[in-house]
């Protein structure tokens, strides 16, 4: 049974003691097998010089994260098509560790994947969602102002090798995401856009979940993973685990998760071993996020 | 023969901690002998010194006793021609004044919270039946506490009045009178208070912020308290944040920090947190004013969701609540140019917007370091005149002729309302003229090319007609002259 295990956290920069909480947090979780392989950092800093103290961690050398790798060049949660993006634009850290048993391989740049709606020359599935809801175009046009603005998850593939005859090569397929609070689109909510009540209690925005299980990216992952392969959603996704789990049939159906306030570890294969163990939080004094600690295995 | 206190009257059998009795026996027998002052039972706690006289004897008093009457005093007379000796013996106790908590609890309380009450009674130790004692109260140390209320029985409470100080105690100074004794004690007290530092996100962690946030920005709403040893008492604290129903928590509420995200606004609001720590509850707030705006068009309604290519749309931004001095920057994206001044804005169509909903103007108000912000997505569209199957219309007919048209737009919109008409010349439109096809009736020739002139209006669904916006000159038959 493959497996991995991850840390995330939405630190909210990177000043202070962060750096040294997120070792602390790692250390912790590697007194058990198997150690964290993988360190996904929303509201990371955006320049590396100065470095920041997650990313000092991250490039130290030293354990936990002595044989990370950290890319110098890591996505912003906004790009520079959003001119109406919301908040402060800081970056995603995908870190991970490459030697040994249960190293993980990337295959491929941390990239953001795109939610824009797109009407032609043929609708994406984005478009077309939003014109199957039957919106008058005053309230339409909303929902795509919030598509092009929003932050969107960034996306990272790797591959994970276990041993057998032959060895088996299964792809992991990576979503981080920082996801947007509905505060921030109130033009954008259900009960504006006049389809009702806001399916989520807490501060998640509604919308944002649908553009993402849409985007043409993640479709093909979608598609394409098979048993011997997950994917994994990982980030603040400003939902509470209430509305996670309340909102099953339409946000991320038939992943498994771990959550701790608004951050989540989701995972989804088609194998019937998927499960998320090891489930662990450590609250910082960096609120209002705690660093999430979890083993993926399916 | 009988114990007497120095001056003849009733001993002290109970004697204040580190206090001097003096004692003397009487009807001693006026023969030879020796008088010997001893103290039996408990001796620890006294001394016993050498009067001035041999029918004299000053105690010492150290500790407390054990229990009442625990210790004794005797004067032994021993005749020197060794006839029976005679002695006098009375029980002795020494006391002190011990602080207990009122409501019974093992101990009394030693942290106190600013506006609470601690509830104490001061007591003699051991208990002594039969005695009256008499007592009073008084703050020393560091300033912090002050005597709210004495009761019977040696009950007092006391306020916590300002926070002490690390390693600085406020002292609850309890004196205990009995007989002509006095015995005191002390109760150090650690007073503290509460407030709320209001912080906002910066580049390089939380800074300070002001009373104003807009909708959509966070705050970090954290607990000071002083002094900050007090938290290390145990059992541990409890937090309860509480705020207005436009600041929405953003985790944990029951912490000393506490997060929010704005989403309605409201002026003047308290953001409040309580702590409880050893029965003490204080609470401290913060008044927030939650500030968010909404673009509205000239008719304080929605802005019209698209706009034909030179058109112009009034706006204004409505904030709320009402914030004179907050600072309005108006902006666009690329289809549109938008003038701004203050809270009103004129935006005009500059080209076509590249898809339905593509295009929009935002409104990004300030008020103090905080900031609202509000959309109004505007498709910016050009019309125009087709053939029915959307390729080049023909603008050459018979003179007697029936031509259909249809209008598109650039770029496609999916809901507008549509209006033909025949601008001038000679022509007329059969059957319906607010679907996207019309059909022309040319009702002679023209007088000269171009002359009978199709126009078609069109604008969003609800919003009245204007001239055309796409128009298209039509000859009919041989042109005259």
């Amino acid at each position: 049974m493959p497996s991995f295990r991850l840390a995330t956290w939405n630190s909210g920069g990177e000043a202070g003691g962060r750096g040294a909480q997120l070792a602390a947090a790692v250390n912790a979780t590697n007194l058990t097998p198997p150690l964290v392989r993988l360190v996904l950092n929303q509201e990371a800093k955006v320049a590396v010089a100065p470095v920041g103290s997650i990313r000092a961690q991250l490039t130290g050398g030293a354990a936990p994260f002595a044989n990370f790798v950290v890319p110098p060049d890591h996505p912003r949660e906004l790009g520079p098509g959003q001119p109406f993006a919301v908040g402060v634009n800081r970056a995603y850290t995908v870190a991970w560790d490459p030697v040994g048993a249960g190293a993980l391989v990337s295959a491929g740049p941390a990239a953001r994947i795109a939610l824009a709606p797109v009407p032609a020359p043929a609708a994406n599935a984005i478009e077309t969602y939003i014109t199957g809801l039957g919106l008058g175009p005053a309230a339409a046009n909303q929902l795509r102002q919030a598509a092009r603005n929003i932050r969107a998850p960034v996306r990272k593939v790797f591959t994970l090798t276990t041993p057998g005859a032959p060895p088996v090569v299964h792809t992991i397929y990576v979503y981080t995401w920082h996801a947007e609070l509905q505060a921030n689109w109130l033009g954008a909510t259900w009960a504006t856009v006049g389809l009702g009540a806001n399916p989520f209690v807490g501060p998640g925005m509604y919308p944002a979940f649908q553009f993402f299980q849409r985007a043409a990216q993640y479709q093909a992952d979608l598609a394409a993973v098979t048993a011997n392969d997950v994917i994994v959603i990982a980030g603040d996704l400003n939902i509470t685990g209430a509305d996670l789990n309340n909102n099953a049939a339409t946000i991320f159906p038939n992943y498994v998760a771990t959550s701790n306030n608004l951050s989540h570890v989701l995972a989804y294969s088609p194998s019937g071993a998927l499960n998320i163990a090891q489930a662990w939080h450590f609250v910082t004094p960096y609120p209002p996020h705690s660093i999430i600690t979890a083993e993926v295995q399916w | 023969m009988d114990i007497q206190d120095i001056n003849g009257g009733a001993p002290d059998q109970a004697l204040a901690v580190y206090s001097r009795a003096a004692y003397r026996a009487v009807g001693v027998p006026q023969v030879p002998g020796t008088l010997r002052w001893t103290l039996g039972g408990d001796t620890s706690p006294l001394r016993v010194e050498a009067g001035d006289a041999p029918d004299r004897v000053v105690v010492v008093s150290l500790h407390r006793s054990e229990q009442a009457g625990a210790s004794t005093l005797t004067a032994t007379f021993t005749p020197a021609d060794s006839s029976p000796a005679t002695s006098a013996s009375i029980p002795l106790t020494v006391w002190a004044a011990q602080i207990e908590d009122a409501g019974g609890a093992a101990l009394p309380t030693r942290t106190l919270g600013v506006g609470n009450l601690a509830h104490y009674r001061g007591v003699v130790q051991p208990p002594l039946q039969g005695v009256v004692v008499q007592a009073t109260w008084q703050p020393a140390g560091q300033p912090g506490i002050a005597i709210a209320r004495v009761g019977g029985q040696g009950l007092v409470d006391v306020l916590g009045q300002a926070a002490t100080p690390d390693n600085a105690d406020a002292l609850l100074q309890l004196t205990l009178t009995l007989g002509g004794q006095q015995a005191k004690a002390s109760q150090a007290l650690t007073v503290f208070d509460l407030a709320i530092d209001w912080l906002a996100e910066g580049p390089d962690g939380l800074v300070p912020t002001g009373p104003f946030v807009g909708v959509g920005e966070t705050r970090v709403g954290s607990a000071r308290v002083r002094p900050e040893s007090v938290l290390q008492v145990q059992p541990p604290p409890t937090w309860a944040w509480s705020a207005p129903e436009g600041l929405q928590p953003l985790g944990d509420t029951n912490a000393p920090n506490a997060s929010f995200v704005a989403t309605t606004a409201g002026a003047d609001t308290p953001v409040r947190v309580a702590l409880t720590l050893a029965a003490s509850t204080v609470q401290a707030e913060r008044r927030v004013t939650v500030f968010g705006v909404r673009i509205v068009g000239a008719d304080e309604g929605t802005p019209s969701p698209s706009l034909p290519v030179g058109g112009q749309l009034a706006l204004r931004a409505v904030i709320e609540p009402a914030l004179p001095e907050a600072r309005c920057i108006w902006s666009a994206s690329g289809a549109i140019s938008v003038l701004g001044a203050d809270d009103q804005a004129v935006a005009t169509g500059a080209q076509p917007s590249d898809s339905e909903g593509a295009d929009a103007i935002a409104l990004n108000v300030l008020m103090e370091g905080a900031l609202a912000h509000a959309l109004a997505p505007v498709t910016v569209y050009r019309a125009a005149i087709t053939a029915p199957g959307g390729g080049t219309p023909t603008t050459q007919l018979p003179s007697s002729a029936r031509q259909r048209y249809a209008v598109a737009t650039e770029p496609a919109l999916s809901s507008v309302a549509v209006s033909w008409a025949v601008q001038q010349g000679n022509a007329a439109l059969a059957g319906a003229t607010t679907q996207p096809q019309v059909e022309l009736v040319t009702l002679g020739p023209s007088d000269r090319a171009g002359d009978i002139v199709l126009g078609v209006s069109v604008v969003p669904v609800d919003m009245p007609h204007g001239a055309p916006n796409a128009t298209l000159a039509i000859t009919a038959g041989s042109q005259r002259g």
